[in-house]
């Protein structure tokens, strides 16, 4: 048989009717959509986490308002969870690196003269489980 | 069940085990994305001789692929017996309610769309139980399906095509399906 007359990649586009049409692009906006949506709500209900020598002392979600005061290695430190944000407010170290970084709403501030971590927005984690067959 | 279905689901289950056994050896950049490429045979089993051969083939193709690999009655065996059973019930359902309305490529976005989602369903419900982790991997998957899905359903689509053109006397039960 003469391979022209079998049916193509073009012809098998052209035959696919309407509602095939209206479905692949409803899934792949309402997928692509999605993956923005879930990324947004994921980051707003992150907490954060506040250690002292590694171990933690404090947890809260970043939404509720607070000042939180933690005892460090060195000395006070007041730590202020203000509308999705976290900074180092006051702390008894030398050079106050903490502070300097200001508000964060995710990742770290690190004072390590005073063994205080804040660690903000927690990380997922997406481990492989398992791979079907 | 008629006794030339018998020869059709055994002779197609082999074709579906191939394609699934090749799947697993192609490597993948990433390793969860697998392309379903033995729903090719599912959708045309369907199409072409009916649900319930379809659904023969799936059942079959699964526990026997499993075999081979290794994985029976782990937990990717269920979670790949209930996408599969899954959007072979789907496809037949969308088929069975109107014949007009959904072509080949329409019916594997269907068949991937369930498929994922019965995998992610099984997989907060028995394995995972984070619904944050299940809620944020679901659109990348459902997208990823989506795209294999097209591409099968286009392979499907040619496929049948040409196997009514070229044998109509060999599926001349068609009619009736």
């Amino acid at each position: 048989m003469d391979s022209r007359e079998n049916y193509h990649l073009k012809t098998e586009l052209r035959n696919t009717t309407i509602a095939d049409r209206m479905l692949l692009l409803f899934l792949i906006i309402a997928s692509i959509f999605g993956m923005f949506y879930t990324r947004e709500a994921l980051s707003q209900g992150s907490e954060v986490i506040i250690e002292v020598s590694g171990k933690a002392v404090f947890s809260a979600s970043l939404f509720t308002d607070r000042e939180v005061l933690i005892e460090g290695s060195q000395g006070h430190a007041v730590i202020e969870i203000s509308n999705g944000r976290v900074r180092m407010k006051k702390a008894e170290c030398k050079n106050h690196i903490c502070m300097s970084q200001g508000w964060i709403t995710r990742g770290t501030i690190l004072c390590l003269p005073n063994s205080v971590a804040i660690i903000a927005g927690n990380g997922m984690k997406k481990d492989l489980d398992a791979i079907t067959g | 069940m008629l006794l030339p279905d018998k020869y059709r689901i055994a002779i197609l289950s082999a074709y579906a085990l191939a394609l699934h056994g090749f799947e697993a050896i192609l490597p993948s950049p990433i390793p969860w994305l697998r392309l379903g490429l033995a729903n090719i045979i599912t959708l045309t089993a369907l199409l072409l001789f009916g649900f319930r051969v379809a659904l023969m083939i799936t059942i079959n193709r699964i526990i026997l692929g499993s075999l081979f690999i290794g994985t029976f009655l782990g937990p990717s065996f269920i979670l790949s017996f209930g996408g599969g059973v899954c959007a072979t019930c789907a496809m037949g359902v969308v088929l069975a309610a109107n014949k007009k309305i959904f072509g080949p490529v329409g019916l594997s976005l269907i068949g991937a769309l369930f498929h994922n989602a019965a995998q992610l369903f099984l997989a907060y419900g028995l394995f995972i139980q984070r619904i944050e982790a299940v809620l944020f991997i679901s659109p990348i998957i459902i997208l990823l399906g989506t795209l294999t899905g097209l591409v099968n359903g286009i392979v499907a689509g040619i496929l049948i095509k040409n196997l009514l053109k070229k044998k109509p006397e060999s599926l001349h039960n068609v009619a009736q399906a």
